[in-house]
């Protein structure tokens, strides 16, 4: 496990003979160069750096949550937390049309794909599918949103982390994640919210099962009011 | 770059649980954060960390001329440095509102509520004075932030020591910190801030809000005060119009804070100062990176043994040093040079001391209207007081000052001749 700093040349030797270079590695020639600090890691053909990062960069298909900030011709401004706004059409949601246009005040959160990320363009985002469904995107109501690392939302969304299904055995809740580092709770009480934010972010460093349960069971136990 | 805007939900959420008296850190609306004070291996530097927020302050002098209004009056500025590393809403090298906010109200504090002596850090009156340069860098912002920057400013402050000088007729020479021991400011009092999140109108109070907390609220006040139940400033950067009585809650809540913080300070110095004289090589800030060890997360991860999140160690109880690794060793001496702790008590009484006593002996001085005869007089007389003040070792600075501006004793022309041996044995006991 080794860890490489911004321009270093990676010389492990792959274990096939493809090679595909992921995220933090750029090929220079023949050499692998990292751009980013992270772990090394390699799995089959594939290179890849895990890096620590709170900032996103927009990909195509990743699923994010954004902030709805202005309205403007046929569009909706939003900030999906990298330097550049990101839009979405007014016709990109589930059962929209010209004269039915979707229902957002500034301020208000809504799940999305981001699907078009041309350079040196907005990125564009849509909350339906390529069959004019919804299916799970959309406006978020009422719960609350907070930030953590990329690390953890990807870690959280893994179907082998146990941290989501260990919280769901205490605690009754809604969670959606989105890949730029947003994570949306809804709970029926608040304390319950405040419990799980709480879990959330302690989770990012724990590693250990028996850990995460102790975690968990505690806050399940705990006031908020102290 | 921008700044993430609040959302509607987190904003209502946290109204919500403001209201019924929660808070997502699990602490009483009137409950603070705990506060981390470290002083660095330098003189003169401190980490201060409220929950997230993180400030260091460095303090450093220079021999300046003063302003022709204020001729016996050192310098004290103050230097805020907002990084986007701290809140990436801020400019890089620029200060922003917020940022002059913070200048001003440190300003306030510091300078114009005159903790710091400012007539010891004069030299010679109307030539040098000593010029004290706070610099603050804000590391992290989460709320708090003008507590945070005030308690690590007055910190290294009270850390701080400024080098020893001596006045010859021509020149003042500085000592090394190897020749002579540098020489701490006089502080009168520490004036420490506490921030007051307000809600509803002045209704609800919410103590050391976060930064997140803070977006949400209607406004905020800030208090600050010493121990001696004396408060230094107040300061409200919204227009809540708040009553008599709001703001004396306030100002009691921040009075025990200050007592308590006061103590925070004055043990963390000490204790530094104790093992420095004992010759323990400081820590400096080494104590205050974490012992956290980040995974990515994912099934291979498991191959690292990472032990998981360790508490900081707590501030009082530095336990992690290596003793009797001398660094700032004293290159000339035999090893029997030793930092005497100075009591500020006992210095303040000194100076009362001197200033009654030449108060007593001030006299309109016509002999010193002509001029180059009589500045030749006012050196030797200079000169004299240094030799009969040389049996001290610990010499100050101040008696130099008010050696300076004392007014013609009875000195005869006799003693012009005692001078010239005098001097070459001033030299000879100064370099001991």
């Amino acid at each position: 496990m080794t860890v490489y700093l911004p321009g270093d040349v990676i010389d492990e030797p792959s274990s096939s003979d493809s090679l595909i270079t992921g995220y933090g590695i750029n090929l220079r020639g023949q050499q692998k160069v990292s751009t980013q600090p992270g772990a090394f890691r390699n799995d089959g053909g594939k290179v890849w750096l895990n890096v620590h990062s709170k900032r996103y960069i927009p990909q195509e298909g990743d699923r994010v949550i954004a902030i709805v900030t202005s309205k403007t011709g046929d569009f909706f401004r939003l900030d999906i937390g990298t330097a550049e706004f990101a839009i979405i059409n007014f016709t990109n949601f589930e059962g929209a049309t010209k004269r039915n246009r979707p229902n957002l005040k500034t301020g208000d959160i809504i799940y999305a794909t981001v699907f078009d990320t041309t350079p040196r363009t907005e990125a564009e985002l849509t909350c339906v599918d390529d069959e004019k469904r919804a299916r799970g995107m959309g406006q978020l109501n009422g719960g609350y949103m907070f930030k953590v690392s990329l690390n953890h939302c990807r870690r959280l969304i893994n179907p082998s982390c146990k941290i989501l299904q260990t919280t769901g055995k205490f605690f009754k809740f809604e969670i959606t994640v989105g890949m730029n580092g947003r994570i949306w709770i809804n709970a029926p009480t608040t304390d319950d919210i405040i419990k799980i934010h709480d879990i959330l972010n302690k989770s990012e460093f724990i590693t250990d099962d028996d850990e995460l349960i102790s975690l968990v069971q505690n806050s399940y136990t705990r006031s908020v009011i102290d | 770059m921008r700044v993430q805007p609040v959302t509607i939900c987190e904003k209502a959420l946290i109204l919500e649980a403001l209201r019924s008296g929660k808070r997502f850190d699990f602490r009483g609306l009137e409950e603070f954060r705990e506060v981390k004070l470290v002083v660095g291996a330098e003189i003169g530097t401190a980490i201060c960390t409220i929950g997230n927020t993180k400030v260091l302050a460095a303090v450093s002098a220079q021999i300046a001329e003063p302003s022709s209004m204020r001729p016996h009056k050192g310098v004290i500025n103050i230097d805020v440095d907002l990084s986007p590393m701290a809140n990436y809403a801020n400019e890089h090298d620029r200060l922003g509102s917020r940022g002059m906010e913070l200048i001003r109200l440190l300003e306030l504090i510091i300078r114009d509520s005159r903790c710091i002596d400012v007539e010891s850090l004069c030299i010679r009156a109307g030539k040098e004075i000593w010029k004290v340069r706070v610099d603050v860098r804000i590391l992290d912002d989460d709320g708090s932030l003008l507590d945070c920057a005030c308690l690590a400013a007055i910190t290294a402050l009270q850390h701080f020591k400024r080098p020893n000088v001596t006045l010859e007729p021509h020149h003042t020479l500085i000592y090394s910190e190897y020749e002579k021991a540098p020489v701490p400011l006089n502080i009168y009092h520490m004036p420490i801030c506490t921030t007051i999140g307000l809600l509803d109108k002045g209704q609800m109070v919410v103590i050391d809000p976060t930064d997140k907390e803070a977006a949400c609220l209607d406004g905020s006040i800030v208090v600050a005060c010493n121990k001696r139940r004396e408060v230094c400033a107040l300061h409200q950067s919204t227009n809540l119009v708040l009553s008599t009585k709001q703001i004396e809650r306030c100002v009691k809540l921040a009075m025990s804070r200050a007592e308590a913080l006061t103590a925070v300070v004055s043990d963390v110095v000490k204790q530094d100062q104790r093992e420095r004289s004992a010759f323990k090589r400081p820590d400096g800030f080494a104590i205050t990176a974490p012992a956290l060890i980040l995974t990515a997360g994912t099934v291979a991860a498991r191959k690292i043994v990472a032990p998981v999140v360790k508490n900081e160690p707590d501030v009082e109880q530095r336990a992690m040093y290596q003793p009797s690794i001398v660094l700032n060793e004293n290159p000339l001496s035999v090893g029997s040079v030793k930092q005497e702790e100075v009591d500020n008590d006992a210095s303040i009484s000194e100076q009362v001391e001197m200033i009654q006593n030449s108060v007593g002996k001030v006299e309109v001085t016509e002999t010193q209207k002509s001029s180059t005869i009589s500045n030749r007089k006012r050196e030797e007389k200079e000169v004299d007081d240094l030799l009969s003040g040389l049996d001290d070792d610990e010499e100050e600075v101040q008696t130099m000052t008010l050696g300076a501006e004392e007014p013609v004793q009875d000195v005869t022309m006799q003693e012009e001749e005692e001078e010239q041996p005098n001097l070459l044995l001033a030299k000879k006991k100064k370099k001991k």
